[in-house]
């Protein structure tokens, strides 16, 4: 499977610029809360078709087995691409495999950065940083971070953001 | 700045300070009559909207013996009058509390205003974070020589300041201020010298509302001072557009809504003939309401619209009966759209929206304090452009913005949407394109309602590029400049990825958008 970090084509590697990616973990999370969501169902349509032995309650289930399977697949490479580099004047977040997305964001138009750290991640040890422009319905995110990287990278964005302030 | 504020006069927050001390003003006495009228008024008109609607459903059943609310209403006339009488008595009571307990003052950095009467609040917006000031007349406060002024600020829902009601001449005058003071602060530290003189006009100038002020030190030519006496405030500068009432009945009669408000009445006419059942007609009242409704705003809303230009912004008057008066430093007007639809493009017609910080974030029928002309020409669009933009002056940049506004497939200066793009968009990808020069980047949308969006690149906020699947296969994608919230969208979809790369990341355009260059 080729690295989806290079999707997209130039448009989405533009040259010279190297992508940090995300912690592999985030891939654990979200395929744990896709668990809590399909396991019960699944486990409950396989109970449900042994004990009332109707055959074809076995096809809703395996229905969601798929749908399961498919998103884990998702899940997989969509952490893989997603990527984040901090450049000069500009920090650059992608995603997405289906659907590419890239967002620029100069640093001194960054409003305010979040860490957010929910239990899963607390208990993976992984944050997630956002970042907000005045711009309308902009919202840019790196999840899947180390929280000394988070920390780091919330740290450096601000100052960055200070250094470079352009007002509205 | 340089110099240090002067410390703030330190009260009490449970005290009543006199009005006068320390430059701080009360609201004018007759705020409580004027809410009180007007809130009257909003309520009287929900009620009877209400009404309205507790009529419709009835039509037919009153014929099987049920009564109509109506006729009912008119069984507690008493109690209902009796009801709004405790109703008028308690809005001017609390109005009343409102103005005794607001104060407000204009200092060097910032503007104050003390509200509330059991929970106080005090509000104070830097002069730094001033977007755009409104004056805000309805019927009545017309009438007794009031107004509000509204102060907009890019800090997003509910962080505006609002004055309601105080003098029309004091309003100008505050305004003024306000402006210079915007200005003054924004200017930064060449100027600290006149600082306090400028100071000191100021406080002197809202202390006596009336007095003239003069200009201060930085070269802001003084609000004229024949503006703080009459009504009329225009004697500046001549105005750049001025839409007449003819236009703008033209350019409703021309919209697109009119057009389906009659297809869809003859069609309902004729289904109700060839039906038999000609109450069916009755159908199109709800949604002739909403019509009249949208008319009645562009009416109403955008009567006699002018733009003009003066030394701190752009002012835009404009109102029927309620008359609002709209200042915007030309610096924050973020983004512009002009936008055609199809009736109008015999005329020649356009209409010309805005983004401002500050504007359309509380709530969304502030769309109205969006638009920068209501209809306008080309050669108007131009003066405006100028004057917002001074960038833009010359035949190169108008070049573009022509070609922005009516060119099709290729246009000098322009990258359009390649041909592959044909098969996602067939209509419209023959218009789909932008042109980027240093001063700004012009976008082009809109095959039947045509569509040109204007950014300066030093108020792009951020870049975003997006690819779908389809796009992947074809080699397209799209790339949006984001700006603040408002009604202009820059975005430019079903370019060559080689073009979108070259918009996203193009030479010079990302340094400048870093470094957030105005002008």
């Amino acid at each position: 499977m080729p690295i989806p970090l290079n999707r997209g084509g130039e448009l989405f590697n533009p040259p010279g610029v190297t992508w940090n990616p995300v912690s592999p973990k985030l891939a654990t999370a979200r395929l744990i809360i896709l668990a809590i969501c399909f396991v019960p169902c699944i486990a409950a349509g396989v109970v449900a078709a042994l004990v009332t032995d109707i055959a074809w309650l076995y096809l809703p289930t395996g229905l969601l087995l798929v749908i399961a399977l498919w998103l884990t697949w998702l899940i997989v490479r969509g952490v893989k691409a997603t990527g984040y580099a901090e450049q000069a004047d500009d920090l650059l977040v992608r995603g997405g495999i289906m659907f590419l997305r890239l967002s620029l964001v100069p640093y001194g138009r960054m409003q305010f950065v979040d860490v957010n750290m929910g239990p899963l991640d607390r208990a993976l040890k992984l944050a997630k940083v956002t970042m907000r422009t005045a711009a309308a319905g902009l919202t840019v995110t790196v999840p899947g971070l180390p929280p000394e990287e988070a920390a780091r990278l919330r740290d450096q964005l601000a100052s960055l953001g200070q250094a470079n302030q352009a007002g509205l | 700045m340089t110099t240090p504020p002067p410390p703030a006069p330190v009260e009490p927050i449970d005290t009543l300070a006199t009005p006068a001390d320390e430059g701080w003003h009360r609201l004018h006495p007759a705020t409580p009559l004027v809410k009180g009228w007007i809130a009257l008024v909003a309520v009287l008109l929900v009620l009877a909207s209400q009404a309205a609607d507790l009529l419709m459903p009835d039509f037919e059943d009153d014929a099987e013996g049920h009564a109509n609310p109506l006729n009912q209403a008119f069984d507690y006339i008493g109690w209902i009058l009796l009801g709004l009488g405790v109703l008028l008595v308690l809005i001017v009571a609390y109005t009343y509390c409102y103005w005794r307990f607001a104060r407000y003052r204009l200092d060097d950095e910032a503007f104050h205003l003390h509200t509330g009467v059991i929970f106080r609040q005090r509000r104070s917006m830097r002069l730094d974070r001033l977007e755009a000031v409104d004056t805000v007349r309805p019927l009545v406060a017309r009438l007794v020589g009031l107004a509000e002024l509204k102060l907009q600020s890019a800090g997003g829902s509910g962080s505006g300041v609002n004055l309601a009601y105080i003098k029309y001449a004091e309003a100008t005058a505050l305004r003024e201020q306000l402006l210079a003071g915007a200005r003054r602060v924004k200017g930064g530290a060449d100027q600290a010298v006149g600082e306090t003189q400028a100071a000191q006009a100021t406080s002197a100038a809202v202390a006596v509302p009336g007095v003239p002020l003069s200009g201060g030190p930085t070269a802001v030519p003084a609000a004229t001072p024949s503006a703080l006496f009459g009504d009329d405030e225009f004697k500046d500068a001549p105005p750049l557009v001025t839409v007449g009432a003819d236009r703008i009945m033209g350019s409703l009669l021309l919209s697109m809504t009119t057009w389906w408000v009659l297809v869809c009445l003859i069609g309902l006419v004729v289904l109700g003939i060839v039906l038999k059942q000609p109450e069916i007609i009755f159908m199109v009242i709800p949604g002739l309401l909403g019509v009249f409704q949208f008319f009645w705003q562009r009416i109403a809303g955008e009567w006699s619209f002018t733009v003009t230009p003066t030394t701190t912004g752009l002012r835009l008057t404009h109102g029927l009966f309620t008359t609002v008066t709209q200042n915007v430093p030309q610096d924050r007007i973020q983004a512009i759209q002009l936008s055609q639809t199809l009736l109008w493009r015999a005329r020649g017609w356009w209409r010309v929206t805005m983004n401002v910080a500050g504007y359309g974030v509380d709530n969304p029928n502030q769309v109205r304090n969006q638009v920068l002309a209501p209809v306008v020409t080309e050669q108007e669009i131009q003066a405006v452009l100028w004057s917002v933009l001074p960038q833009l002056a010359g035949p190169q940049a108008w070049e573009l913005v022509t070609g922005a506004l009516n060119g099709e497939g290729e246009t000098p200066g322009f990258i359009t949407a390649p041909p592959k793009a044909k098969v996602l968009d067939p209509i419209v990808w023959r218009r789909r394109g932008f042109a980027a020069i240093p001063e700004a980047l012009f976008i082009r949308n809109g095959r039947l309602w045509r569509t040109a969006v204007i950014v300066p690149h030093g108020r792009i906020q951020a870049i975003g590029v997006r690819q779908g699947p389809w796009m992947r296969l074809l080699g397209l994608a799209n790339v949006k400049a984001y700006s603040t919230p408002g009604p202009v969208s820059a975005r430019v979809v079903h370019l060559a990825v080689d073009d979108a790369a070259r918009l996203a990341f193009g030479a010079g355009l990302q340094a400048r958008l870093a470094r957030g260059d105005v002008n």
